[in-house]
């Protein structure tokens, strides 16, 4: 059996955290998530500090932008900045648009494997879990390419 | 108009000083012609008679001890006169002066006051439209995501535990989706307006209209096939115009135009751009439901409705923010309709020459 993806997802919005794994759970994909509420947890997550010192790396990392402590585009430096974390794909998910999303990040200086709007439909949230895998399988397919 | 003053009649100070000089010198003019005149009547007079008769002038300071005693021929008395007139007239002269530039000092002072005072007002102003539109920005953007939570959870709800429930339970559920999907048009569309800032600054590069457009059209692709909707496209200009704007104008009035067609009469809809001096004027023309031409202005007006929102559905603001988009640019909007005879929407928006700054 294939072991399931591990996706961190970085949100302080537990009405999205549900959705988010509802909606994984809807696309029958099988993934295990965890969630840190604000920047510092997920950094600290990332970093394997005090608490999370046996955490594992994820193999995604869902992040939203508007955080406490530290912002969404903090957390995706220090991803970039680990030697051992910077292929992990990173999908920013957002309540701004495309493009204000876009704007943030390119403004510090890195870059994500994707950019998505946090949908306001039921319906189109689950088009999003969709499209969220089809980004993570794509820079996974990428990875070896890569590396070679 | 940026200062509404009316200052005060500006030759009223100079006139009256100007008059006081006229008058002193008038004054001065007919002693010394006086003067002049007595003494060639007196020398006329008196052709080899004895030499003029002086005056013995006596002045008394405070006490007799203290006294002047001053022999002048009667030329001389003319002269002191004379001098004296022309002193008094010097003396008011200047003090006409003094007191003109001390009213012109008092009304610049109101008048830089006045201004300051306007300047102030006008700042505050712009400070509170600035806030109240953060204000409706920050608030229209902190609604959506408990508005989205609320979705999110009775879209759950509905699809995980709908079969377990009851038909009235479900009934409820769909209606708080709808009720929040309602909500949701409402915040998006006071989002767009609040994002419109008066007077905006053109973008640098032109856009072009027909991508526009046909982006517009590709989203209600749908409801136009539904409908079998007819669509008439001219060929539209480019314009300096954020892409978002025009994306929200042509999306507002070819919805609009799909939404209140006629149940029983596909719709037709004629978009076209025609270029009047500096202006390209913008027509969308359909023959849907159309509107008492009354109120032709009101329907501009922000949550205004002329139909049930049962029946035909939105937040009442597409027009709202068309207006405001069309006016941003120094462009305008109007409508004209007859009940049952179609609607034409034309705006004006500057050509991408007329806006360079």
């Amino acid at each position: 059996m294939i072991e399931a993806p591990r996706v961190l997802i970085v949100e302080d919005n537990p009405g999205d955290v549900r959705m988010l794994r509802y909606a994984f759970d809807d696309d029958q994909w099988l993934v295990e998530t965890t969630v840190a509420e604000d920047g510092e947890k997920a950094i600290h997550y990332l970093q394997r500090h005090g608490a999370f010192e046996k955490a594992g790396d994820p193999d995604l990392v869902i992040l939203d932008l508007n955080l406490p402590k530290y912002g969404g585009t903090a957390v995706l430096k220090v991803i970039r900045s680990l030697s051992r974390l910077r292929k992990l794909p990173v999908i920013i998910l957002s309540s701004s648009s495309q493009e204000v999303i876009l704007k943030e990040v390119r403004a510090a200086g890195v870059e994500a494997d994707g950019y998505f709007t946090k949908p306001p439909d039921f319906d189109e949230f689950l088009a999003l879990a969709k499209k969220i895998r089809d980004c993570y399988e794509m820079s996974r397919r990428s990875l070896p390419e890569k590396k070679s | 108009m940026l200062f509404e003053w009316t200052p005060r009649p500006p030759a009223e100070g100079t006139r009256r000083g100007r008059n006081a000089i006229r008058a002193c010198l008038i004054f001065a003019a007919v002693a010394v012609a006086c003067g002049v005149g007595y003494l060639i009547g007196v020398r006329l007079g008196q052709p080899a008679g004895p030499p003029i008769k002086p005056y013995h002038l006596t002045f008394r300071l405070f006490h007799r001890s203290a006294t002047v005693n001053l022999t002048v021929s009667e030329l001389g008395l003319w002269v002191i006169f004379s001098l004296t007139v022309l002193f008094i007239a010097a003396l008011t002269f200047a003090i006409a002066a003094w007191g003109q530039a001390r009213r012109t000092a008092r009304v610049n002072r109101e008048l830089n006051h006045q201004i300051a005072e306007r300047e102030r007002a006008r700042e505050a102003l712009r400070k509170a439209n600035e806030e109240l539109r953060q204000f409706a920005y920050v608030a229209a953007h902190d609604l959506q995501e408990p508005l989205r939570n609320i979705r999110t959870a009775l879209g759950i709800l509905n699809r995980r535990y709908g079969a377990a429930l009851v038909s009235e339970a479900n009934e409820l559920i769909a209606e708080s989706i709808e009720g929040a999907k309602r909500l949701h048009g409402m915040v998006k569309d006071l989002l767009g307006l609040a994002t419109i800032t008066e007077h905006l600054a053109a973008p640098a590069d032109a856009v072009d209209s027909n991508r526009i457009l046909r982006e517009v059209v590709n989203t209600f692709r749908g409801e136009i096939a539904g409908r079998g909707a007819e669509l008439i496209c001219g060929e539209l200009p480019a314009l300096r115009v954020h892409e978002n704007h025009l994306y929200q104008l042509f999306h507002h009035l070819i919805g609009n135009a799909l939404k209140y067609s006629r149940p029983d009469v596909a719709p037709s809809i004629a978009i076209a751009a025609e270029r009047r001096s500096s202006m390209w004027w913008f027509s969308v023309r359909d023959n849907g439901i159309g509107f008492d031409p009354v109120l032709g202005e009101e329907i501009f007006n922000i949550f205004r409705r002329l139909h049930d929102r049962h029946e035909y559905p939105g937040s009442g603001m597409g027009l709202a923010i068309c207006s405001k988009i069309v006016s941003a640019y120094g462009g305008s909007i109007r409508a004209e309709g007859r009940p049952n005879e179609g609607a034409v929407f034309q705006f004006t928006l500057p050509c991408a020459e007329a806006n360079r700054d």
